[in-house]
């Protein structure tokens, strides 16, 4: 029941890859782990955590997560962050099971002046690699993805040593495909997403994580067809 | 000059701010990039510089930064002058990270006042330092009032001070900090580059982000995000165009500063981007003033290689 060995490094690591992940939707970006949280939390899910919450902000936790009440002794020693009962006070909701996640209105969306007040929902799923597949355009993505879309590796994020080199250049730039392949999704995602995107620069934000790799939908992220 | 380490000064954290401030910017961060554009209001520590000098840039800097990072710092295109000098030691000892002037090796370059004329690649980064964010803030100088107006997506008074300028002058007069739409939604202060290279930010490839220290805002524009000039159908945004070529490296469609040479009004117009400058004359491209070192001097053997 580990946090990070070394918070300064490993934090500095998995924000890039979530940096990476909000800055190009639904591109899937290696996120390295080094803890160990109580089941049923993912790895993955408790390094953005550990990398983005303290005692400044408000976490939500989903059924199965409350459930274990180590998970909530987990997190609030390496976070200190508020645990809260109410999904609308929360600034990052933590989802385990994401076909059971409440609807995304239920969360806080942001004010009209104020639209970065919106939650976060950052949803463990299983596979960044499902048949079932949607594509989204908007910023972040290149106007002509659908050309890149041929190349795109999704299947495979794990192994690529983080830094700079080139051929994490050209994974990067053909992973810009827009294409998410993300499974289990809450229900009824394809309306949700709309509507949330319907009330932009409201809605809140989605980050998915998978064994060994992250990928997020901002709220500019439009759902095509 | 290669990207080289060095050993981080012992006492501070690794980049000099605290892991609590860190996370506070970097949920700033995350917010900005989910709204393109909007500036997002953020908790800006004091630095050990004063505002003005980057104190916003530097911080957006320290929260991305990583030791495998390779970082570049330019102000006003140069690697050489005292801020970018200044910037560049301060994370060489804090963080230990590699330094580089050159754009192409660089993983994150920090900014002041222009974007490096090298075309930008997904892999990078790039932190622009922003005196002041608000791009209403000259026409209206209350915060409540600017905020209300952006939430109102209500931005007549920017056209309205744009169309008074070429009432004035007859074309749009401003010429840096020009005012841009991102996404189509949010109109954005580019901080003080000159007009010229406000085409640049337009689908680029690389992700932008702004730090405003002073006044506590950060913001930004994803990759490949739809940047465009505020203008009029009649009148057009237009970039600076430049007659001559860099007076050193013979460089077009550039952007060039003026260089007083004496006081008869001899002028020369060299090239902002210093490292690009530098790259043209390294592979032969030569200015009309460009002069030959002496021997002595340029530690090369005194027979120039053709070019």
């Amino acid at each position: 029941m580990t946090g990070f060995a070394d918070p300064a490094l490993e934090s500095q690591q998995a924000f890039r890859a979530i940096m990476e992940a909000m800055a190009r939707p639904t591109s899937v970006q290696p996120l390295p782990t080094g803890v160990q949280p109580p089941a049923p939390l993912s790895p993955e899910l408790a390094a953005v955590i550990l990398t983005l919450a303290d005692n400044d902000v408000a976490l939500w936790l989903d059924a199965p997560l409350r459930a274990a009440p180590e998970v909530a002794r987990y997190l609030r020693f390496h976070t200190s962050a508020a645990l809260v009962d109410n999904p609308a006070d929360a600034d990052f909701a933590l989802i385990a099971a994401p076909e059971a996640c409440p609807p995304l209105a239920a969360f806080r969306q942001g004010e009209p002046q104020f639209p970065e007040r919106a939650a976060t929902l950052v949803l463990q799923a299983d596979r960044f690699d499902a048949p079932d597949s949607r594509r989204f355009s908007g910023p972040g993505l290149a106007p002509d993805a659908r050309a890149l879309s041929g190349d795109v590796d999704a299947a495979s994020p794990e192994g690529i040593p983080p830094g700079q080199s080139d051929s994490e250049k050209t994974r990067i730039s053909a992973n810009e495909s827009g294409v998410l392949a993300v499974a289990p999704l809450p229900a009824g995602f394809d309306r949700q997403i709309t509507l949330n995107r319907a009330q932009f620069p409201l809605g809140v934000d989605l980050i998915f994580v998978a064994p060994g790799a992250v990928s997020a939908l901002p709220r500019s992220a439009i759902l095509e067809g | 000059m290669n990207p080289t380490s060095y050993e981080p000064a012992s006492g501070y954290n690794f980049a000099y701010l605290d892991e609590q401030t860190k996370r506070m910017i970097r949920r700033a961060i995350l917010k900005a990039i989910a709204i393109p554009g909007y500036q997002v209001p953020f908790a800006s520590r004091e630095m050990p510089m004063p505002y003005g000098w980057g104190t916003g840039g530097v911080q957006v800097t320290a929260a991305i930064l990583g030791p495998q990072d390779v970082l570049k710092v330019i102000d006003q295109g140069s690697d050489d002058t005292t801020n970018a000098v200044s910037i560049r030691n301060f994370f060489r000892k804090t963080a230990g990270v590699a330094v580089t002037t050159r754009t192409a090796d660089a993983s994150i370059i920090q900014t002041r006042h222009r974007i490096p004329e090298t075309q930008l690649s997904a892999g990078q980064v790039l932190v622009y330092q922003v005196p002041i964010p608000e791009p209403l803030r000259f026409l209206e100088p209350r915060e409540t009032e600017t905020r209300k107006l952006h939430a109102l997506g209500e931005y007549g008074l920017m056209y309205v001070k744009l169309y008074e300028d070429i009432a004035r002058n007859g074309h749009i007069a401003t010429t840096y900090a020009y005012p841009v739409e991102v996404a189509g939604r949010y109109v954005m202060d580019p901080s003080p580059i000159p007009k010229f290279d406000n085409p640049r930010m337009h689908d680029m490839a690389a992700l932008q982000l702004f730090g405003a220290g002073r006044e506590k805002r950060i913001y930004a524009v994803p990759p490949h995000t739809s940047v465009r000039s505020l203008d009029f159908t009649d009148h057009p945004f237009t970039p600076q165009v430049f007659t001559e070529p860099c007076a050193l490296c013979a460089a077009r469609g550039v952007y060039l500063d003026e260089v007083i040479l004496d006081d008869r009004g001899q002028r020369m117009f060299v090239c902002s981007d210093t490292d690009f400058c530098e790259e043209r004359r390294a592979s032969g491209h030569r200015g009309h003033l460009l002069g030959e070192a002496p021997a002595a001097l340029s530690g090369q053997p005194a027979q120039q290689e053709a070019c």
